[in-house]
């Protein structure tokens, strides 16, 4: 080789190190984890170079730990949009919570129902799952790149035997080992990404002369999803990735058996709750015939094992006008509907 | 295969490395194998469309040579060819959707629904270069290209296939036809440009895409709102274009070819012909030597002249989607562009008056470029500064400030390219790279966005 040659060569190899190593000893200065002893995360630890699993997120268990509820609603944004947790407990007298995750799907509820209802200790006596559709039929049904991620903060163990089972191939698709390996370890500086965002906010607002606690709650009211356009709403999502996921008329292939077991063995009620899409709002609309024939089977399901299930589809007072966006009703009738809900299921659900 | 991915990186790396190690013929076979890997990775059926237009192109001009009488029959056969093909993929819906309303107005039962067709990344792109090559090779501006392989690597080069720059064969073909060695020289610095194309993407555009699509989202946008939304899809546009070619010109440097820049700080322009002088460059010289000059450009009467610019634009727009928010910005440029053209020369302000009042026209423009929706277009059109509420004022300031701050790289790249770089000549040493190149590294790493998305000119 050339002096002329060796001599760029080791530039080049000066120039990778020097921009690629410093980095990758920035990770004794990155920030802790959250310190905070009620939401402390735990921290699987694993093989070097598969890197640890993102932290189990305990702040659902927590809360589960902190009220006590008698009745736990489940599931995705439909619970934030459709149960009004404290009217239904004024009504009750029965303490009644929330636990749900916006975008999440049946995966994520099996491991919400695993890892922080029974998980909880707190033993509520009913859990209500509130589904549209075909959700349960769909397992593989957003499970992967971000949405892997998500599922893993469900998990307080590197692998979930059911998730593995169930959701085979699907999983990881996006998250590669090497994937992990560059973002959460040889780079761990990304873990001030949380606090760079936050001062980046907070620079933008005092720029404007704003408090930034003042602010957030503002925007997130203004520009939140009652505001979406109905077109473009998050449910747009829904409507779009069904046709992409595997969808199986076979409830026993889904994670149903599974939380209707653990369920029986840890003495759990649970009941099936389906809510009326808007209507006339997507593709898969409950007046197709393939949706016709899902929800049959899955009837025929549930009642073999004796889950009672309610459907809300066919009721005539919940309308068209009462939608905020998508499948999410407005603030009013979200009240409305928890206490037609008491109303018309409060002796089976409530006991009452 | 998108180039803010892990799997770009490895397939980049892997490529460059084999690259080197090869004789002349087999580097370009291996960048020809690259580039079909690299275009199939999403869609493997893509690539039958992309064979046929190169294989096409690659046959006229052929017999352009060979049978130069007939020279008008071979370059009608390919532009036809061409635009059918551009049009199956991209327009058939929009043209079966609009005539489907039209009947629906009438009454008439709509025909059955159209097949939707998933449409090839970049079609718009490689279908605009391929043809260059067969219009040069008919002006006689060019020879016709001997082998078909060295002209399917001028198509299908990958770090600018997908969107651009939409390079000529007589600049892109000729480096395919000459032998190229490692840039050892100036490998740092397209590394660099890599490094800032990412922060581009993955930082600034990604970063803005969460609040223009957050307002784009809402449907009772008022004034304030809106106009942030708008200004942070300005940056966001700049930044995911530009981002996209800076990564497709540092990938393209360190295999030893040269692309054509792309960008010329647009925001910047100071008046309409001189913001297109300035953003994508490639598709407007393109859009000027292959439409304009055709039409006739600025001879003959005024009224002509301004037609030629107007459909220009209008085919511009046109070009970027099939939907008529596009053709509307198109005819927006083009009439911006003839009434320029038509009283610019007697009156122009200072560019600290032009800059800004170009800005805000382009954000104009931006706004029909986002806005699909013709019901809240023409919404936003109607809405009121005086009515919002002090709180959306509050809210706007700060997503626009929060804009600007992401924006900042831009600005402070556009001051020193051009009030400081001249006076640096040795700014690019090694030091200096490495200096560079760990801050964008180390910026990248601590504000990437949390949510990415595709490189918007995908789409076209």
């Amino acid at each position: 080789m050339d002096p002329a040659r060796r001599t760029h060569l080791k530039h080049l190899a000066l120039y990778g190190a020097s921009v690629l190593l410093p980095p990758t000893f920035w990770r004794e200065s990155a920030p802790p984890p959250p310190t905070d002893a009620e939401d402390k995360p735990e921290r699987i630890e694993e093989h070097w170079f598969t890197g640890g699993k993102p932290l189990f997120s305990r702040t659902p268990l927590n809360k589960l730990i902190r009220e006590k509820p008698e009745v736990v609603f489940l599931g995705d944004s439909m619970v934030k949009a459709w149960i009004d947790p404290e009217k239904l407990s004024a009504l009750s007298s029965q303490r009644v919570s929330t636990l749900w995750q916006p975008n999440s799907t049946s995966s994520r509820w099996y491991l919400m129902f695993k890892n922080y209802v029974v998980r909880s200790q707190v033993r509520p006596r009913r859990v209500v799952f509130l589904f549209r559709n075909a959700f349960w039929h769909l397992p593989a049904y957003k499970v992967d790149g971000p949405f892997w991620h998500d599922i893993e903060r469900c998990m307080p163990e590197m692998n979930d035997p059911v998730i593995t089972r169930i959701l085979g191939d699907q999983r990881r698709r996006d998250m590669g080992k090497v994937d992990r390996f560059i973002t959460e370890d040889a780079y761990p500086i990304q873990q001030r990404q949380d606090q760079t965002a936050n001062l980046l906010e907070a620079t933008a607002a005092r720029l404007i002369g704003q408090d930034p606690d003042a602010l957030r709650p503002l925007i997130n009211d203004r520009l939140g999803f009652t505001r979406f356009r109905q077109t473009l709403s998050v449910e747009t999502g829904y409507h779009t990735g069904l046709q992409d996921a595997p969808f199986t008329r076979d409830p026993t292939k889904t994670f149903l058996p599974h939380i209707i077991d653990l369920a029986r063995k840890e003495g759990i009620e649970i009941f099936m709750l389906r809510v009326k899409r808007r209507p006339n709002s997507g593709t898969d609309s409950p007046d197709s015939p393939e949706m016709a024939r899902y929800i049959s089977d899955l009837t025929t399901y549930f009642a073999k094992e004796n889950v009672p299930y309610y459907d809300f589809t066919p009721d005539p007072l919940i309308n068209d006008s009462m939608y905020a966006e998508g499948d999410h009703l407005d603030l009013a009738h979200t009240a409305w509907f928890s206490e037609h809900l008491y109303q018309t299921l409060g002796k089976e659900i409530f006991g009452k | 295969m998108i180039f803010h991915s892990l799997d770009y990186i490895f397939f980049f790396l892997v490529v460059l490395l084999a690259h080197w190690q090869l004789p002349r013929r087999s580097q370009l076979w291996l960048l020809l194998v690259a580039s079909y890997y690299f275009y199939g990775y999403v869609s493997r059926a893509w690539l039958i469309p992309f064979a046929f237009t190169t294989t096409l192109d690659w046959t006229m001009g052929r017999l352009m040579e060979a049978k130069p009488a007939r020279r008008r029959l071979w370059l009608s056969l390919s532009v036809v060819s061409n635009l059918s093909l551009l049009c199956w993929f991209k327009y058939r819906g929009f043209f079966i959707e609009n005539i489907q309303g039209i009947l629906a107005d009438f009454g008439l039962a709509p025909a059955p629904e159209v097949l939707s067709l998933i449409v090839p990344a970049g079609i718009s792109f490689y279908t605009f270069q391929s043809m260059s090559y067969v219009i040069d090779v008919y002006r006689g501006h060019m020879l016709a290209c001997r082998r078909l392989d060295d002209y399917a690597l001028f198509v299908s080069f990958f770090p600018q296939l997908v969107a651009g720059p939409i390079e000529r064969a007589p600049h892109l073909l000729s480096q395919v036809l000459t032998t190229r060695s490692f840039p050892w020289s100036t490998a740092t610095r397209w590394f660099t440009l890599i490094l800032w194309g990412f922060l581009l993407k993955v930082v600034i555009a990604d970063h803005s895409a969460l609040v223009a699509n957050k307002v784009f989202s809402i449907r009772d946008a008022t004034f304030p709102i809106l106009w942030s939304g708008v200004f942070a899809f300005a940056i966001q546009i700049l930044a995911d274009f530009s981002a996209y070619t800076a990564i497709a010109r540092g990938s393209a440097g360190l295999l030893g070819f040269d692309l054509m820049e792309n960008f010329r700080h647009p925001y910047l322009a100071t008046s309409p012909a001189d913001f297109w002088r300035r953003w994508h460059i490639s598709l407007s010289t393109w859009m000027r030597d292959y439409i304009y000059i055709p039409l006739g450009g600025s001879r003959g009467t005024k009224a002509r002249a301004t037609r030629n610019v107007i459909l220009t634009f209008l085919i511009s727009g046109a070009w970027h989607g099939a939907a008529w928010n596009f053709i509307l910005w198109g005819l927006y440029w083009g009439v911006l562009v003839a009434a320029d053209q038509a009283w610019g020369k007697r009156w122009r302000p200072p560019p600290l008056i032009a800059v800004p009042l170009m800005f805000g026209l382009t954000c104009i423009g931006w706004l029909m470029f986002r806005e699909q929706d013709a019901h809240y277009l023409i919404q936003h059109f109607q809405l009121n500064p005086w009515t919002a509420p002090a709180s959306d004022w509050h809210i706007a300031g700060f997503l626009t400030a929060k804009t600007f701050l992401l924006a900042t790289p831009i600005l402070l790249h556009a001051w020193w390219d051009l009030k400081l770089r001249h006076r640096y000549p040795n700014w690019d040493r090694l030091p200096t790279q490495i200096l560079l190149s760990l801050a964008l590294f180390t910026l990248i790493l601590i504000l990437r966005s949390p949510e990415s998305s595709a490189f918007i000119y995908f789409q076209f």
